[in-house]
């Protein structure tokens, strides 16, 4: 459904993608998770068409549209008709309603004036925006932006929905609402791609899940698999407090002198049992002990250093 | 092209900035209708020609300096504030090639423009028309022909602001380049080829000939400015006929030179500097295409 093969996209001096290959098969909810600034849009972006990659290739739909620096406009436009993408950070036109703006854009797809109507009522439905159909879309809220956003992307019933970004400033309550539509779209047998940088988002509604970071891809599987990943890389920050000095030796932690009778250990796993072994045998004693999950970026950033 | 064409003709029609200064630029036609009435009522001297011919050089200088503006703001700030926005991501998903895009958005502002030359024309007419001007098929002819002059000169002025559109990533610094570069073409750079021309122009040069070298000079040097080209066309819109006129004073017969303008019509103008309309035309399409060129290889990000 989607090809992209050893993607590169170079801005003056920053490798947005560096080498950048993956694949998404038909039917597939594929999460492409990485932190900010890892590459998700530039590799969203290239895909369309809406960047120019230096180098790789693309193919979407089993369409080559990508080869050699050069897009094949043909075949993109083709496949354009097949796929819904829903931008990061867009507005739409304040001086129409939603009504209005679907009926604009399924304009482009040459949907007949007889379907359109009820195509539109029922994406306005799905996305609960009905009510204020003829409301301007000026007047609304982050989140019923978010939601018209992701209405335009379906307006054309596509094959493959492409999604960058789209929990990002929605209340639970609206992220709840999106997974529901991904899901949705799963049944009915559609491929979706969507990106985020929070695990959360994606873990409930993918079966595959893709990590990108620096422009590459540094891993693929399972949300299972990905997870465990994630969670490996949790551990404790643990505060002892001492009269003597504390002897480390032996042990693979990060640990720092916070003052003349206080160390704080920082370390990942489980290693309760190591630093209670080692209180009782020096005479020191636990003032604070802190599960530690490390951020997404932090794993990201463990997964680049264990590659290179 | 059809489909961006219908969205920018929506937006540009409310586009209220436009509206605004059409507005202003009609309010200030009042004292001139009111002038002119007075110098073609009873007791006044003027004739109906040269209030025409007044009146036509004065809708060419409000339309070019407000109405050219907004265009080329408007132009500056079409691409890179979809880009800043987000909108051309959502549009160019679509089954829409950039090309047909940018063109249909283009013509649509164009058409946005061509209605807003219309009306300040259409208001001219009716203020020549309330002076008591008879609007005859000539008037009307020549009104529409001057429309159609005017309406290059906003295509000029968008497709150079497209350039700066797709060049310029800010849509605020578009914005105050835009600015900067209408007065240097439409004010600093006249001053200064003027200067030239006066400087090599023989001393005993008649007006017609200070109006033919004028016309050399701004063909020759600034044959990239919409208002430059226009302007030598609506100098021959008509001739300056000298008449020697007497007087009594108290202290005995006093005779002096008037010029009296004598009305040749848009059309004669356009026949006469066929050059500067051809100028018009090609340096709209020059500066489109190579926005267009810039825009269909550009990252839209």
């Amino acid at each position: 459904m989607l090809r992209i093969d050893s993607l590169v996209k170079v801005y003056r001096d920053v490798r947005a993608l560096d080498g950048l290959s993956l694949e998404v098969k038909e039917g597939q909810i594929y999460g492409f998770l990485g932190p900010n600034g890892a590459g998700k849009s530039t590799a969203i972006l290239g895909t369309l068409g809406l960047i120019y990659p230096n180098s790789g290739r693309i193919s979407l739909l089993g369409k080559e549209v990508f080869r050699d620096g050069k897009f094949s406009e043909k075949a993109l436009l083709e496949a354009k008709s097949k796929i819904g993408y829903m931008p990061e950070h867009a507005t739409l036109w304040d001086f129409l309603t939603p009504y209005q703006t679907l009926d604009i854009l399924a304009d482009s797809f040459d949907i007949p004036r007889t379907e359109r109507g009820k195509r539109i009522r029922e994406l306005l439905e799905t996305v609960n925006l009905w009510e204020v159909k003829d409301k301007k879309v000026g007047k609304f809220s982050k989140g019923m932006r978010q939601r018209l956003l992701l209405a335009q992307a379906l307006i054309n019933d596509p094959e493959l929905l492409i999604l960058d970004e789209p929990m990002s400033g929605l209340d639970p309550k609206g992220i709840a609402e999106f997974k529901e539509v991904i899901r949705e779209q799963k049944k009915a047998g559609k491929t979706v791609f969507f990106s985020s940088h929070i695990l959360a988002h994606v873990e409930e509604v993918c079966d595959t899940v893709g990590v990108i970071v620096r422009g590459k891809l540094r891993l693929e599987g399972n949300i299972k698999q990905i997870k465990e990943n994630f969670l490996k890389k949790a551990g404790y920050l643990i505060l002892l407090e001492t009269n003597k000095p504390v002897s480390f030796e032996g042990v693979d932690w990060e640990v720092e002198r916070v003052s003349p009778t206080k160390y704080k250990i920082k370390a990942p796993g489980d290693i309760r049992e190591e630093v209670n072994d080692l209180v009782w045998g020096q005479g020191a004693k636990i003032l604070q002990l802190m599960v530690r999950v490390p951020s997404l970026e932090e794993v990201f950033l463990s997964l680049v250093k264990e590659e290179d | 092209m059809w489909w961006g064409f219908k969205l920018e003709l929506k937006k540009g029609i409310r586009t209220k900035k436009l509206w605004a200064v059409l507005l202003i630029m009609l309010l200030l036609y009042i004292p001139v209708i009111y002038l002119l009435k007075q110098g073609t009522g009873s007791g006044g001297e003027m004739s109906g020609e040269a209030a025409m011919a007044i009146m036509i050089q004065f809708i060419t200088g409000m339309s070019m300096f407000f109405l050219g503006i907004v265009a080329i703001v408007m132009g500056a700030t079409s691409v890179n504030k979809e880009i800043e926005e987000g909108t051309i991501r959502v549009v160019l998903s679509k089954k829409i090639s950039r090309l047909s895009y940018i063109l249909g958005k283009f013509s649509g502002q164009s058409v946005v423009f061509f209605g807003a030359v219309l009306l300040a024309v259409a208001v001219a007419l009716a203020g020549l028309a309330y002076v008591g001007v008879d609007l005859t098929g000539n008037v009307v002819s020549d009104v529409l022909l001057l429309n159609l002059v005017l309406f290059m000169v906003m295509v000029e002025f968008l497709a150079l602001g497209y350039i700066l559109s797709t060049f310029l990533k800010s849509s605020g610094s578009a914005l105050g380049v835009a600015l900067v570069l209408f007065f240097i073409i439409y004010l600093v750079i006249p001053i200064f080829v003027q200067y030239e021309m006066y400087t090599h122009a023989p001393g005993d040069i008649s007006e017609g000939g200070l109006r033919d070298l004028k016309a050399d000079y701004y063909t020759k040097y600034i044959f990239y400015s919409p208002t430059a080209q226009v302007e030598v066309i609506t100098s021959y819109v008509s001739d300056y006929r000298e008449v020697k006129k007497t007087v009594d004073t108290p202290k005995g017969k006093v005779t002096y030179t008037k010029s009296i303008p004598t009305y040749n019509g848009v059309g004669h103008a356009i026949r006469t500097r066929w050059v500067n309309v051809l100028l018009l035309f090609l340096m709209s399409a020059a500066y489109l295409a190579l926005a267009v060129v810039r825009f269909v290889r550009m990252d839209l990000r």
